[in-house]
């Protein structure tokens, strides 16, 4: 991410920073015009001088003679401009045609010096992330696993988690790997050795437990639905547990109730709760009235291996047949309470015991490609096997001795029984190898240090496939690579617009879009049970379900990006609908509605985003007003000075005030003002929603404000009227998507140097009416997509221990 | 109740005092090395680090008056059973966590005292911490040098890091060395596979080390076919990467001596996962930090029992808004107490794994008097992001290097790496200096 700060160490040393765009500036006129220096000299210059250093920023030590030379500095420069973040309001500003003006000339001249000298930036060596382990594992072996359970989540820089200087490695996170490999090997091959292990499934708690919950066979209420991998033919227990309130009381034990769990849809087990003996019994002891049920519900049961579909739930009743026919909210979450149905409270799956064989499984049909029927077959059919599998892996030609070594665990797992095992043995070394856990990108010999280079197909392979698909290329791609036709041009868009339309394209949204919008946030969102009594996991899951939708249709339709803004259309069930307030919605399935409600336009009605962006007992102007200036406008405001006043220390009668009150007080401090008054009014839009996103015209201190004015100084009163101003300058929001989107297809935070490419994409796309693949087409074809600088001299390594404190 | 032998209701557990991991599945592997194996005279103090976020109301939190006479203040009272083993140390402060990012730096300056380079993560680089310093030192003949845990992490918490130091530095408080932070993991099963292994019969584990070897050795190899093929700074990646290898292979060979040589213990049965209930987690992680210290498998170990802008909500103390949300309290009275809430039952959580401290027979007396712990948290003031004064509280015995009972105070802003100095010193661990410390607290020698 590209933040306009001006962190003190750079702007002392701007030299140091820039020497890459030293001596290219010589080409072009760089100088600084008298009327541009005059915008400076008349706006900026009476704060930020070497006396006042606003923001460690100096413009009258600036080189105006080169603007390229402090690059990095005016690309702050226009977007602070550009935004009108500066002058702050209360100071003299230029009109618009001044300001326009401006902004074109150093765009244009930024532009054109350093796209005139292509500079890729640095690409290092990277390590699969989790979600890339867990892909690369299905695609490799046909096998899907939550990756979770054997890897911990990676760290994340400029917002993403897959950044390749920030995946670093260490005895933890190997050791890690090494057990995941291990375990992930055991699974595809279903190795009759395999341990018993025991693993809990528990719905969300506020998962409503007396209504259909999807997935689950109609006519029930409540339950959980589970998919388990299991390893082996073999025994399984699936033991149920009951919720019980703090003093260990079941209830609902009064009527009987009827508890089923289903395999793949096919009722295997069934056992009643409740009812008269179990009332009688639970009257004289509780607990142990509980312990028996809980007992009751454990089951031994022979399933066959793969990965299968089990649901645990209670059968739906007549309401006739409670003396709780209605409850209040969706769960009851007070667990001193003693009535309503029982409930599920989590479900162990232990096994395997008694195997009986590894089972025919996708996973061993995936890897088998070939299977020997006579020892004097087996040398050669593993070779297919393991070729096969550890080109795809190491995604490349295999060298012959790849092959030695990758044989040489066959021999030793062939040694220690039979030809699965050294399969095995030998698929966990490959899982293992620096040459699938890190993406490489070797300079070819004959490159010179420093020298600039296109990449190699192969390399080029990968780069497409995380970028797309967060995964490893398939046979095809590959095949191309292989063969040195990738990089044509024809072939190479005719691959992209494949891979956009794959399935396997979902990883756009889940990973990319998901941290963009900061949308894996809602898993921890837990609104206040009594500010938002009526909000449960159905909703939660709806909201998600709502916004990958609407992203993945956008990608698969080729859609414009705009679409995220000002949409006429999205995704609902009946859940969400009545949410919304769209009328007519029945059923749990989603489906695509047109959206009347103007102020709902676009991902900023969603309920996803308006969630995210709030606390957990009320919504916050500043958050979602600081959402849409980093996620949409793309001019993030700067960290607030360290060591803020608080505003009560000086302000009486603050907590009575509402929250617009209080950040208008907030707003009369200078210091605070520079974004709070740029940032606040984006916020204050949202306000006809609540903290859940439900549409409202009263909070608890009275009737919604929703207005206010822009930066620019547009005024603004609710969610329509903000989407119609963005739309005025849709370039701003492409600009950073495609920021945000190149960033994530490299791996790496972009530099000033970028922000041509960048600009230079959205401009193309324009054409296009930005559509999704055009700004797709524009980051592969790009300078630091397709092309690689060799490095030169001595490896960066930082010089200082320490940065000294103070 | 951890390693008894008793078959308990896994409900009883669940809803007792908290202990999830019960008995058998997975029987007799663990690498025995009990407390018995160690006489009174050459125990080593093991070292436990404890975070919490977001600081502590301190007027709830510091007594009034210092020495051997003081009064427990709401916040600590949990701990008041263990008055005459612990000290309450006031007025530290950590110069290095000062800045505008005032939830990422408070992990990762809270052992080192070092303020790390301003990055967004790419060229992070941070200083070393006081349990990585004694993992080089105590930790070298255990299996794991060090263990590093957490309730919480980043995956829910998009966008929650701050502008010039990013998540990097939020994740964890243990960084092994300028470029190296060590994740915290936080599934207890794991933790368990990691202390444990995954199981099996005596020669199953050495058959599985024996093949993890082997693809080390093999992982060597390829690593420097790889290596010559890379540029400079890629080559520091692999060889960070072969480091770690290095590692790995002395942990396994530290954890086959053990299997050769303790084969009778028996070992709790895996926790299934994550759970849900909060409390329970903490007490697994304390459950599971205790039996790594109680059976040598490590002598180091860092916990992180909430993250920082965490908004977990805490019904049990009737706060029902997200804990950063409330941690902001705007000097407000009531909202205060609600923070304060919060504190005292994170010290409630933190009494159960001193208790069961207590409850393991070392020596001549038990684990307690053997450990180092050190709870607190990198803030003072939440509302204010102030890192002075710390809340700090020092719990154990040192193996005898510690008295206990006093509340010392410094007036002046003390560097709170004096006090991380002196745990390292009376943990054996020798060094004249940390991050900016300037002494050592010597008003709590034994």
């Amino acid at each position: 991410m590209f933040y306009p700060s001006f962190p003190r160490f750079l702007i002392r040393f701007p030299l140091a920073a820039l020497t890459l765009s030293c001596g290219m500036s010589a080409m072009a006129d760089t100088s600084m015009p008298v009327d541009q220096a005059e915008v400076i000299d008349t706006y900026c210059v009476k704060c930020h001088n070497s006396e006042d250093w606003a923001g460690s920023l100096d413009f009258e030590a600036i080189n105006r003679s080169d603007v390229v030379a402090d690059a990095l500095i005016w690309e702050k420069v226009m977007r602070k401009f550009r935004g009108n973040m500066m002058p702050p309001k209360g100071n003299d500003r230029p009109d618009d045609k001044t300001q326009t003006e401006f902004v074109s000339w150093l765009q244009g001249t930024l532009d054109s010096a350093i796209l005139a000298h292509p500079n890729p930036g640095k690409s290092s060596l990277h390590r699969l992330n989790r979600t890339e382990y867990g892909n690369a594992v299905r695609d490799l072996l046909g096998l899907r696993v939550d990756i979770s359970e054997y890897l911990p989540a990676d760290d994340e820089g400029y917002g993403f988690d897959n950044i390749a200087d920030v995946l670093r490695t260490s005895p933890s996170l190997l050791e890690q790997y090494l057990t995941a490999s291990r375990k992930i090997s055991e699974l595809a091959i279903g190795d009759m050795a395999t341990l018993p292990i025991s693993k809990t499934y528990r719905p969300k708690p506020d998962l409503p437990h007396n209504q259909h919950i999807p997935g689950l066979p109609l006519g029930t209420r409540g339950g959980v639905l589970i998919e388990h991998n299991f390893p082996l033919d073999a025994e399984y227990d699936i033991n149920t547990f009951i919720v019980r309130n703090t003093v260990g009381y079941m209830s609902g034990l009064e009527w009987p109730h009827q508890f089923e769990v289903s395999i793949d849809g096919e009722q295997v087990f069934t056992a009643q709760v409740g009812g008269e003996a179990d009332n009688l019994r639970s009257d004289t002891n509780f607990a142990e009235a509980g312990d028996a049920i809980d007992a009751r519900l454990k089951t031994r049961i022979p399933i066959s291996a793969g990965l299968h579909t089990i649901t645990v739930t209670f059968l739906d009743k007549n309401g006739a047949e409670t003396h709780e026919p209605l409850e209040l909210f969706t769960r009851n979450l007070d667990l001193q309470d003693m009535v309503g149905m029982p409930m599920l409270d989590y479900v162990d799956i232990v096994g395997p015991f008694s195997a009986t064989g590894h089972g025919d499984t996708t996973s061993r049909r995936e890897v088998f490609s070939c299977y020997p029927t006579a020892t004097s077959e087996q040398q050669a059919c593993a070779e297919t096997i393991l070729g096969r599998i550890g080109k795809k892996a190491y995604r490349r030609p295999l060298a012959a001795a790849d092959m030695n070594m990758i044989m040489s665990f066959y021999q030793d797992g062939l040694a220690k029984g039979s030809f699965d095992n050294g399969i095995q043995t030998a698929l966990r070394y490959i899982l293992t190898s620096p040459e699938f856990l890190f993406r490489s990108e070797p300079d070819p010999v004959t490159a010179a240090a420093g020298e600039v280079y296109a990449l190699s197909d192969l390399a080029l392979a990968s780069r497409l496939s995380f970028f797309l698909w967060s995964s490893i290329p398939d046979d095809e791609l590959l095949e191309l690579a292989a063969a040195n036709k990738l990089s044509h041009t024809k072939t190479f868009d005719a691959q992209v617009e494949r891979m956009l339309r794959d399935p396997r394209a979902v990883a756009l949204v889940d990973n990319f879009a998901a941290q963009w919008l900061f949308l894996r946030n809602l898993q921890s969102i837990n609104p206040d049970t009594r500010s938002f009594p009526n909000f449960d996991d159905k909703l939660r899951q709806g909201f998600r379900t709502e916004t990958t939708m609407f992203l993945a249709s956008i990608i698969q339709n080729d859609a414009s990006v705009l679409d995220m803004l000002n949409a006429d259309y999205t995704f609902v069930n009946d859940r969400l609908a009545e949410h919304y307030g769209i009328p007519n919605i029945y059923g749990s399935h989603f489906r695509r509605v047109q959206q009347t409600d103007p102020d709902r336009r676009g991902l900023l009605g969603q309920g996803s985003i308006l969630t995210v962006t709030s606390y957990p007992n009320r919504t916050s102007p500043v958050l979602r007003g600081k959402w849409v200036l980093e996620n949409i406008i793309g001019s993030p405001a700067a960290s607030p000075p360290p060591n803020v006043p608080s505003l009560t220390e000086n302000t009486p009668g603050l907590a009575a005030m509402s929250v617009r009150q209080r950040l208008e007080q907030h707003r009369a401090d200078p210091v605070c003002a520079g974004c709070h008054a740029v940032m606040d009014p984006l916020g204050f839009s949202f306000e006809r929603f609540d903290a859940i996103g439900k549409a409202r015209d009263k909070d608890a201190s009275g009737a919604i404000d929703a207005g206010g004015e822009l930066a620019d100084g547009t005024p603004v009163n609710g969610a329509a009227s903000l989407q119609k101003a963005l739309m005025q300058h849709p370039d701003y929001f492409v600009d950073t998507f495609t920021e945000k989107l190149l960033t994530y297809a490299l791996g790496r935070g972009l530099e000033y140097y970028d922000m041509p490419v960048v600009r230079a994409i959205t401009k193309s796309a324009e054409a296009d009416d930005y559509r999704f693949s055009a700004i797709v087409k524009g980051i592969v074809h790009s300078v630091p997509f397709r092309m690689k600088q060799k490095e030169s001299g001595q490896a960066s390594v930082p010089a200082t221990t320490t940065i000294a404190t103070q | 109740m951890f390693i008894s032998k008793k078959h308990l209701n896994r409900r009883q557990l669940l809803r007792g005092a908290g202990v999830a991991l019960s008995l058998p599945l997975l029987d007799a592997m663990l690498p025995a090395l009990t407390a018995q194996a160690q006489t009174a005279a050459n125990i080593t103090p093991r070292l436990g680090f404890v975070y919490v976020p977001h600081g502590a109301i301190m007027r709830e939190f510091t007594p009034d008056t210092t020495g051997n006479d003081w009064q427990f203040k709401p916040i600590l009272k949990p701990l008041e059973p263990y008055r005459d083993r612990l000290n309450i140390i006031s007025g530290l402060g950590h110069t290095a966590a000062d800045s505008s990012a005032v939830h990422s730096l408070s992990p990762c300056t809270w052992l080192s005292g070092v303020r790390p380079k301003p990055t967004l993560g790419s060229d992070a680089y941070a200083g070393i911490t006081a349990d990585q310093f004694a993992a080089q030192v105590i930790g070298q003949d255990t299996p794991l040098p060090s263990l590093e845990l957490a309730t919480e992490d980043h995956s829910g918490l998009i966008g929650a890091c701050d502008r010039d130091y990013g998540c990097i530095y939020m994740n964890t408080l243990s960084w092994r060395s300028a470029t190296t932070p060590n994740p915290m993991e936080i599934n207890p099963r794991k933790v368990f596979e990691r202390l444990f292994g995954q199981g099996g019969t005596i020669e199953q584990r050495l058959e599985r080390q024996r093949e993890d070897r082997s693809i080390l050795d093999a992982i060597v190899q390829q690593s420097g076919h790889l290596n010559s093929t890379l540029g400079q700074s890629d080559q520091q990646k692999i060889s960070d990467y072969l480091d770690s290898i290095r590692e790995i292979e002395r942990r396994l060979q530290q954890a086959e001596n053990q299997i050769a040589t303790n084969a009778d213990l028996v070992i709790p049965e895996a926790p299934a996962g994550i759970p849900f209930v909060y409390e329970e987690h903490l007490k697994m992680m304390f459950d599971l930090m205790t039996l790594a210290f109680q059976s040598n498998i490590t002598r180091v170990s860092s916990f992180m029992m909430a993250r920082e802008t965490s908004n977990r909500t805490y019904p049990m103390v009737q706060v029902f808004e997200g804990h950063h949300a409330t941690s902001h309290h705007q000097n407000d009275a009531e909202k205060m107490t609600r923070n304060a809430r919060i504190q005292a039952w994170h010290v409630g959580q933190f009494k159960y794994f001193v208790d069961k401290l207590a409850s393991i027979q070392e020596g001549d007396g038990t684990l307690l008097d053997n450990v180092i712990l050190l709870y607190g948290s990198n803030m003072s003031n939440s509302n204010a992001h102030d890192h002075y004064p710390l809340p700090a509280v020092l719990v154990g015995g040192g193996a005898g290097t510690l008295k206990g009972g006093m509340h010392v105070r410094y007036d002046q802003r003390t560097p709170m790496a004096n006090l991380l100095l002196t745990m390292l010193n009376k943990a054996g661990v020798a060094m004249d200096q940390l991050g900016d410390s300037t002494g050592l607290v010597s008003e709590i020698h034994a």
